[in-house]
């Protein structure tokens, strides 16, 4: 009976300390007051910030001497590269060189697992590195760990940008639109080359994907073309619907008869959400008839005339 | 060198903090806000020259953001929005709101200071 009573009393302690904690975490994090590590790693953004904007001159040595340090340090190193472009970033290769900042990540991406072994592998894309660190990071990428291939992808490219297009050719799995995006957030960042054009071409389903994703996010209008070759000839149903949105982004006439034949071929549910498009991208109803069915047309119409398209606008716009 | 003052907006506060380091290094006078009504009493108390609002957000939910920042007539800060939407309809309806500005990240620390400068040293002359 005794024993009993102690293991309740025990639970109902240990209950009530787990409680008084995540209250206690919960305040910190209502009233906004950092934890010891966001100060850390806040130091850390702050001298980063300065020794880029010096270009490391008065900014001293950038010091991290315990697993702790360093993890801020990479992730304030993240942090400043993700938001920032065209600084140099020589002085941070500096502190990575000097703290073994990279040799830390990988052994960390080599002893953690799941979402942590891929938040891992997005740090030490952010971290400059040697060339020879992605042929360390290439074994992730054939992961099973979707988050995980795809976040050992961007460290390569990102490690060696010249070598980014074959990385990505050699990529085994097909990228989600997603996945495209973070590689044109490495390309925003000047990290990558933007060599749209053998990319359009290549017989990679990725590159082109890329490439396309290339276009549409830098508006750049002299892809008509070859945007017109993939819609034409291409036999992935995807990366021609693909070329449709990217044409369509530019504004660019779609009623040539190619384009007609390879759209008539999408499922209703895609034709309705093309028509979406076309009319939020202001696309005359004229411009969507000669594409669309006379009913998918007047749909179009109703979203122009009615209430809905101010809904379309601010839905896409939020 | 100047000596302007400057409102910083943004959710994350270690991001806000980042960019008033960017800007605070040139000897404006920068306060960082992590809410909208913090901002805005910033505004009536520091009657800043420059408010940068690091989200789109605020502009779109009714709250008629902008107005109450710019709640003096004779000293309307310039207002920048840094965000990561490319979307033109974004752009254009937050032009249309009376945003003077809108960036993208990643953002160029020198295109952003000399931007800050810039707008800093017309309103002095002012």
């Amino acid at each position: 009976m005794n024993t009993a009573a102690l293991i309740l009393t025990a639970l109902a302690a240990t209950f009530a300390i787990a409680c008084l904690a995540a209250a206690a975490v919960a305040k910190r994090r209502k009233d906004n007051i950092p934890s010891s590590r966001e100060r850390l790693r806040e130091a850390y953004l702050h001298r980063i910030i300065r020794a880029l904007d010096s270009g490391g001159r008065g900014a001293g040595k950038i010091e991290a001497d315990t697993p702790r340090r360093r993890m801020a340090l990479a992730e304030a190193m993240h942090l400043a590269m993700r938001h920032t472009y065209g600084s140099d970033t020589s002085v941070l290769q500096e502190a990575v060189d000097r703290n073994s900042l990279d040799r830390f990540l990988l052994r960390r991406i080599r002893l953690s697992r799941g979402s942590r072994r891929a938040y891992l592998l997005t740090l030490i894309s952010s971290v400059p590195s040697h060339r020879d660190m992605a042929s360390l990071l290439v074994r992730y990428t054939r992961s099973r760990n979707r988050d995980v291939r795809v976040s050992a992808l961007m460290a390569v490219m990102a490690a060696n940008p010249s070598m980014a297009v074959r990385a990505l050719a050699a990529y085994p799995y097909p990228l989600a639109p997603f996945d495209t995006a973070r590689i044109i957030g490495l390309l925003r960042r000047g990290l990558l080359p933007i060599a749209f054009e053998p990319l359009l071409t290549n017989a990679n389903r990725n590159l082109r994907m890329l490439g396309m994703a290339i276009v549409r996010n830098f508006g750049i209008e002299s892809a008509d073309k070859s945007l017109g070759n993939i819609i034409a000839s291409d036999p992935d149903p995807q990366t021609v619907r693909e070329a449709v949105y990217t044409l369509a982004s530019l504004g660019r006439p779609l009623g040539r008869a190619k384009i007609r034949e390879r759209v008539a071929d999408f499922t209703p549910r895609e034709r309705k959400e093309l028509c979406r498009f076309l009319t939020l991208a202001g696309y005359s109803t004229r411009a969507i008839r000669a594409l669309l069915s006379e009913e998918e047309s007047r749909y179009a119409e109703e979203l122009i005339n009615s209430h809905k398209r101010d809904l379309v606008c601010k839905q896409h716009s939020t | 060198m100047n000596s302007g003052k400057i409102v910083i907006y943004s959710r994350r506060g270690i991001v806000g903090r980042m960019i008033a380091d960017m800007v605070g290094e040139r000897g404006a006078r920068v306060v960082c806000c992590t809410s909208t009504r913090q901002t805005v009493a910033a505004c009536m108390h520091e009657r800043p020259d420059l408010v940068i609002v690091l989200a789109v957000a605020p502009f779109m939910d009714g709250s008629d953001f902008i107005r109450r920042i710019r709640f003096d007539r004779r000293r309307r800060p310039v207002v920048y929005v840094v965000s990561w939407q490319h979307s033109e309809q974004t752009v254009l309806s937050l032009l249309d709101c009376g945003v003077d500005q809108y960036l993208t990240f990643p953002l160029c620390m020198s295109r952003l200071q000399r931007k800050i400068t810039v707008e800093t040293n017309k309103s002095d002359e002012a």
